[in-house]
């Protein structure tokens, strides 16, 4: 739970993501999903409730729980400018405690994975907002976290990228690691999704067919388009 | 210990490769100093011959080691405030937030190439100076470099509680500025202390640059050894650094608790 300007939010909020799921949390603008992310994260600390990652409190054990988990939020202005998108990762490879060696070949494996290493050697000022994005979310991945906290991993992508991050998303999973995406929109990630959430008034509800059909249903009848013969259904991959 | 230089030397680095893309403004800094060197030998030539400074030869040593040391410890009062406004204005300082890094070595680094800069700046003026007269005396050089490590932490100390008031309110390094200029007059930067009225003796006294000063025109003007200057006016700047080391390592894990408490990590 967190309250702010005598607004509460996340009360009902209740959440497990277990080791090796990708969990897909969809909810609508202002509900809370990025201030979840922000706890979890140990920017922000909970007004009530409690919440863990790998069994350390994130009030009182703040320290244990920066050193596991990887977090990327929806701020393209996180990056050094003035520094290449090598020297970016490599220097926050080092600030989660990796040696130079190990560093280097994290990075450049990261790089590979977010099909990044063409444009590596480029100013960060000088990359598109979805490269950006990408290396934004490939620092997530250093230091291999046992927690990565995404924040709307999609978000100006083309669909190379995000196939590419839905693939490396995916592939964090497999490697041990528990991931929570937030997004507004489920879009893609429905498919490459071990659970999915959905968040309403504060409270974690599990996401159901029927809430993305209705979903679906609304958008084309607001829209006035015609509704495709097949909606990507089916949770999990 | 070992991770927390580790820290400070890859801050270092990043502030190096960051500060290579604007080589302009080095360059720059550099004919400053020379012109800065410049101007002070001028004043001593106009104010020169009064009884509180000597002559002109002995007033320009006066000011030389009061402004390079002066100006060395200006920049490690300001470094941190100004480096972590800087993270907060550009966006890095939530992503800092989530690091496995403690807050003194993160403040450490912020402050880190900041002081080394000022440092080279500094001795580059005292060799510029020589031509204009900064002769005819014999440094000890380790009480010099003594002088400068205490006094550095002293004065790095007071900028991390600039920091922690720029990470909790998102202002800070007017408060650390206010005080440096007071300490600054008040310190015996430009002219001796004795020419100050009464009044204003008590921040003399309270002045950690008072202190600092004496000691360093006493290492680099009169030679004086490391036992000599620690019974007397670095034996106080190393209290004031005991003192300023445990209260800027309390307020700083204070003011990331506080902005975590508040959500201010994420907020310009």
């Amino acid at each position: 739970m967190r309250s702010f300007a005598g607004k509460t939010i996340l009360a009902g909020a209740d959440l497990e993501v277990p080791p090796g799921t990708l969990a897909v949390l969809e909810g609508p603008n202002g509900a809370g999903k990025t201030t979840m992310l922000r706890i979890f994260a140990t920017l922000v600390r909970p007004s009530g409730g409690e919440a863990r990652v790998d069994g350390y409190d994130v009030v009182h054990g703040g320290a244990r729980v920066r050193e596991r988990i990887g977090a990327a939020f929806v701020n393209e202005r996180s990056l050094y400018w003035r520094l290449s998108g090598r020297e970016n990762l490599r220097l926050f490879a080092r600030t989660r405690g990796l040696s130079r060696q190990a560093a280097r070949a994290q990075v450049d494996a990261l790089l590979e994975e977010l099909e990044l290493v063409e444009i590596a050697s480029k100013w960060a000022a000088d990359l598109s907002a979805g490269q950006r994005q990408r290396l934004i979310i490939a620092r997530a991945g250093l230091g291999e976290p046992s927690c990565m906290l995404i924040d709307e991993p999609l978000r100006g992508l083309d669909e190379n990228g995000i196939q590419t991050m839905l693939c490396f998303l995916a592939a964090q999973a497999r490697r041990g690691g528990a991931v929570l995406v937030v997004a507004p929109k489920l879009d893609e990630l429905r498919a490459y999704a071990d659970v999915l959430y959905r968040l309403r008034e504060g409270v974690v509800l599990p996401w159901s067919e029927h809430d993305g059909q209705s979903d679906d249903e609304d958008r084309f009848e607001r829209s006035g388009t015609e509704q495709p013969d097949e909606l990507p259904l089916g949770a999990g991959r | 210990m070992t991770r927390t230089f580790e820290i400070v030397r890859i801050f270092a680095l990043k502030d190096l490769r960051i500060a290579l893309t604007y080589r302009l403004s080095f360059a720059l800094g550099l004919v400053s100093a020379f012109f800065s060197m410049l101007t002070f030998f001028f004043i001593t030539r106009v104010v020169g011959h009064s009884a509180s400074v000597g002559t002109p030869s002995h007033y320009f040593r006066f000011l030389v080691v009061g402004v390079v040391t002066a100006n060395i410890l200006r920049v490690a009062v300001v470094a941190a405030s100004s480096s972590a406004r800087n993270d907060q204005l550009e966006g890095t300082l939530e992503i800092l937030g989530t690091q496995p890094i403690s807050p003194i070595a993160l403040a450490l680094g912020w402050s880190a190439l900041p002081v080394i800069e000022a440092i080279l700046e500094g001795a580059l003026m005292l060799v510029l100076a020589v031509p204009l007269g900064f002769t005819g005396f014999t440094p000890d050089w380790i009480s010099v470099l003594l002088v400068l490590a205490i006094s550095t932490a002293v004065f790095l100390s007071i900028g991390f509680i600039g920091a922690a008031f720029v990470l909790a309110i998102q202002q800070g390094a007017g408060i650390t500025g206010l005080a440096l200029t007071v300490m600054a007059l008040a310190g015996g930067t430009l002219f001796p202390t004795s020419v100050l009225p009464g009044s204003a003796h008590i921040l003399t006294v309270l002045s950690p640059l008072t202190y600092t000063l004496r000691a360093m025109r006493g290492a680099m003007l009169a030679g004086q050894s490391p036992a000599h200057l620690l019974s007397g006016d670095l034996g106080i700047v190393l209290i004031y650094a005991v003192i300023s080391i445990a209260v800027a390592s309390a307020a700083l894990s204070a003011s990331f608790r506080f902005a975590r408490a508040k959500g201010r990590l994420s907020r310009f």
